[in-house]
């Protein structure tokens, strides 16, 4: 796709002009993915907001044993590797925020507070839907809004961030418009390219992306329909980073696509846009960026996330799921147990845990299951 | 046939006559009724403590009481209420408090079962084993203090609750099995729950915002105890479970103090150890732990008196960053290499901690500040100002950053911890893996293995100090 060739030549571009910007005084807000750091605030504050999501890599791994043990999370274990690495990107921000989820995320935070000289910003997402769980999160962003008008110098005004809304309201709008259209066509997009694009959305010049992402929109539309007896395969997934192909590498080579993906973190939650009316904009960020959301393994309770994730594989007609997690991503393999037997009894459908730490090594293991699946799926 | 080890464990005859179908029961329940089993336990319990100690007998007595009482629970009480840690002491045995003399039982049920059966009995690893099987894979680093509560579920060692009132303050794994129990055994569950999304220098002083999400989890968990148990937690329940608490403290403190200071260490801290696992706990039985622990306190002064203690005067000293919890015997590996353990984990209280409260008016909130300026619970910059601290405090020689792997928030800050300490003290330090519940992750000659080399450092550097080398 043109559109897409386009994108690949602005984000292979995108890190020196954002260290030109940064030169001429813009600043630069990096944040950890999870979808509970709303880019609006920062855009409205006049700063650049670019997710770190950069993952999938061995030597990363390796590296991230310097400085914390290994039992963490493999994305955010290596996520000070980057830094301490001095990856072009990693440098950049003059801020990092953490929304705290849990304790791998926090690690992020100590070790870049510790071994760093970036600011941290963290903010708790609290593991419950209860009215004071809400009005936590609400605070956070508060906090949040109040440290980048000090870092900017800019005042974070209601008109501007409705207007952000407005745009982020765009993103979204076109980041379900192109996944939904594998509902009917699963050749619309493979999902490392709808991938590419959630991961550009966070990292891209936000008018950039917009553009692209209504240029594939309108691409995708003239595609023709793909071989009806290809497989449905949905993936749920804890990371998902930005160079992390370990799934993609393999089901391509399959009969079967992965049509809906449940990304935790790598993602931008785009199910459900901001509200736009009202006088408390922080309110109705907070409404969508924390409550309207498919839960997390690690909320308690667990809320409907199982529910709704049944609900996905059967409205796009999926035959199988990928459990794709991170190693030592405690709250997603325990899920995982429950889940699989529940997507069993209540609509029939297989499922395979792959689980990586970036090892070259799984490769082979994980191929071999992942094409039992898609066999179990056309034996069904 | 059990008659010896329930004599060790300080029970005399009159009492093992007289519970005798509570202890065959609970036998046949925890699957230890069998000769080789018991010898078994015999051998494991001598392993971990010196019985000849009648403190540590007279303490083993309560672990063993609160086995059997979380055992039969199920026969002997018309409701559960279980708290599951980490987290709140005073909380905790306020529900204990409450459940006196009431048809609920209200206890630590958990933590007594894997204490008693690691401790006592060694079979906490049969149930790992099949933890690991229930959504809690091998190899991944899971708590294994949860894969064994699992595991007690499954095996019907543990009666199924009306409702768990579970920590997730610091911890996300505890509440994640929660939930999974919940679904898997059919009982609700209610959460404290925090994001310790505590800003970097900010220890102490824990944020105002923080403290009140926190509390009111509390709260909100309290209101659900009581609808579905009855058991109303009142402040009179809070004021007798604070004095109960603050009196066993009080003893371990005490005894923590006469230890740190005598030279040479008069007891193993793998006998302290007993009386941490009761302390963290909180007890169905506070008057036999106090008791307890001031038998203790009274053989230890004894042995200061005589000048003997389990190592040699003058050994060095070292601060230990990590309790082993199923087993001691790592902390009398340790010992066995002529170091000197004064202070251990989080025994001390940094003299932040100890700052009145900020929310006098306010128990839960009291309470919620209270906790989280332990910093381990909390901070991680905290925990590196803690033990800085306590390596100056103690005046060790070095410290060894044990830590467990399959912890989450307990293994996090150590490697930055061994980069801190080294150079804010210029301390040798050694990073040494192990874990809390899990002895298939260790044991303990691999650790003395690990340590031998560091012990001989600190012996040649005590020496070069005093210019005996």
């Amino acid at each position: 796709m043109l559109a897409m060739e386009r994108l690949k030549k602005h984000l292979s571009d995108r890190a020196s002009t954002l260290r030109k910007q940064k030169n001429d005084g813009v600043k630069i807000v990096g944040y950890t993915p999870g979808g509970f750091m709303p880019e609006e605030i920062v855009h409205a504050a006049g700063a650049i907001p670019i997710c770190l999501l950069k993952g999938g890599d061995a030597d990363s791994v390796i590296e991230s044993l310097k400085y914390n043990p290994r039992f963490f999370c493999t994305f955010c274990k290596t996520q000070i590797a980057y830094l301490m690495g001095g990856d072009l990107v990693y440098n950049l921000p003059d801020i990092l925020i953490v929304p705290h989820t849990d304790c791998n995320h926090k690690l992020i935070a100590d070790s870049w507070n510790y071994y760093g000289n970036t600011d941290v910003l963290r903010y708790g997402v609290p593991h419950n839907k209860g009215e004071s769980a809400r009005a936590y999160f609400k605070g956070g962003l508060e906090i949040l809004k109040k440290k980048l008008e000090d870092l900017t110098g800019n005042k974070v005004t209601d008109e501007k961030l409705f207007d952000e809304i407005q745009t982020g309201n765009k993103i979204r709008s076109l980041l379900k418009e192109i996944s939904f259209a594998r509902k009917t066509n699963p050749a619309a997009i493979s999902s490392r390219d709808f991938t590419m694009l959630q991961h550009a959305s966070t990292f891209a010049d936000k008018d950039f992306i917009v553009q692209t992402l209504e240029a594939v929109r309108d691409e995708i539309n003239e595609k023709p329909t793909a071989d009806k007896n290809r497989k449905r395969v949905m993936m749920i997934a804890s990371s998902l980073a930005n160079g992390d192909n370990l799934v993609f590498d393999i089901i391509e080579n399959t009969d079967a696509d992965i049509v809906y993906e449940e990304v935790t973190e790598g993602y931008r939650p785009y199910l459900d846009n901001v509200e736009v009316n009202g006088n408390d904009p922080i309110q109705n960020l907070s409404d969508t960026y924390f409550d309207k959301r498919v839960p997390a393994p690690w909320d308690r309770p667990w809320g409907d996330r199982m529910e709704r994730l049944i609900e996905k594989a059967k409205e796009f007609s999926c035959g199988g799921v990928v459990w794709y997690q991170m190693m030592y991503r405690d709250g997603f393999d325990i899920q995982a147990h429950y889940f699989s037997k529940m997507l069993e009894e209540q609509a029939n459908i297989p499922m395979v845990k792959i689980e990586s730490d970036y090892a070259p090594a799984e490769k082979g293991p994980a191929r071999t299951r992942i094409e039992t699946l898609v066999e179990v799926m056309s034996a069904n | 046939m059990y008659t010896n080890l329930f004599k060790l464990c300080g029970f005399s005859d009159e009492e093992i006559d007289e519970q005798k179908p509570r202890i065959e029961k609970t036998l046949k329940i925890i699957g230890s009724d069998t000769k080789e089993m018991i010898a078994k336990a015999e051998k494991n319990v001598q392993s971990n403590f010196d019985c000849s100690l009648e403190g540590i007998r007279m303490l083993l007595k309560v672990m063993m009481k609160e086995v059997m009482d979380a055992v039969l629970s199920g026969e002997e009480y018309e409701k559960r209420v279980y708290y599951n840690w980490p987290g709140l002491s005073p909380l905790a045995q306020a529900m204990i408090v409450a459940g006196r003399g009431t048809n609920v039982y209200a206890c630590l049920a958990k933590q007594y079962l894997w204490m008693g059966l690691g401790n006592i009995f060694d079979t906490v690893n049969d149930l790992l084993d099949l933890g690991e099987l229930i959504g809690q894979t091998a190899g991944r680093a899971h708590c294994p203090e949860y894969q064994i509560y699992t595991a007690l579920y499954e095996r019907k060692i543990l009666p199924i609750p009306t409702i768990v009132l579970n920590c997730g303050w610091c911890c996300d794994q505890g509440p994640e099995v929660e939930e999974l129990c919940t679904k898997l055994y059919g009982y609700e569950a209610t959460y404290l729950d925090g994001t310790n999304d505590w800003e970097w220098g900010s220890w102490p002083n824990m944020d105002k915002r923080a403290i009140e999400y926190n509390a009111s989890t509390i709260k909100a968990s309290i209101a659900r105890v009581k609808e579905t148990t009855g058991l109303d937690i009142t402040d009179d329940h809070i004021k007798a479970a604070l004095q109960e608490i603050m009196q066993i403290t009080m003893g371990y403190m005490t005894l923590i103090g006469m230890v740190s200071k005598a030279d040479p260490q008069p007891i193993s801290q793998a006998d302290i150890g007993l009386v941490f696992l009761i302390k963290g706990a909180g007890t169905r039985y506070p008057k036999d732990v106090i008791n307890g622990i001031n038998m203790l306190i009274k053989e230890t002064k004894q042995k200061i008196d005589a000048g003997v203690g389990v190592v040699p005067k003058g050994a060095p000293r070292v601060y230990v960053q990590l309790r082993t919890l199923v087993d001691q015997k790592p902390m009398r590996a340790i010992e066995e290499l002529g170091l000197a353990i004064p202070m251990m984990m989080v025994d001390g209280y940094h003299p932040y901690e100890t700052q009145p409260t900020n929310y006098p008016d306010d128990r839960w909130m009291s309470l919620s500040e209270q906790a989280f300026r332990k910093p381990q619970l909390s901070s991680a910059e905290g925990s590196l100002r803690y033990w800085e601290w306590a390596a100056k405090d103690q005046k060790v020689d070095g410290v060894i950053m044990m830590y467990p792997i399959s912890c989450r928030p307990f293994c996090s800050p150590t490697f930055i911890g061994k980069d801190y300490i080294e150079k804010s003290t210029g301390l040798p330090t050694i990073l040494v893996e192990a874990d809390g519940y899990d002895t298939r992750n260790y044991s303990s000659g691999q650790i003395k293995t690990r340590i031998e080399s560091f012990a001989e450092i600190l012996k040649a550097n005590k020496k070069l100090a005093a210019g005996t080398l």
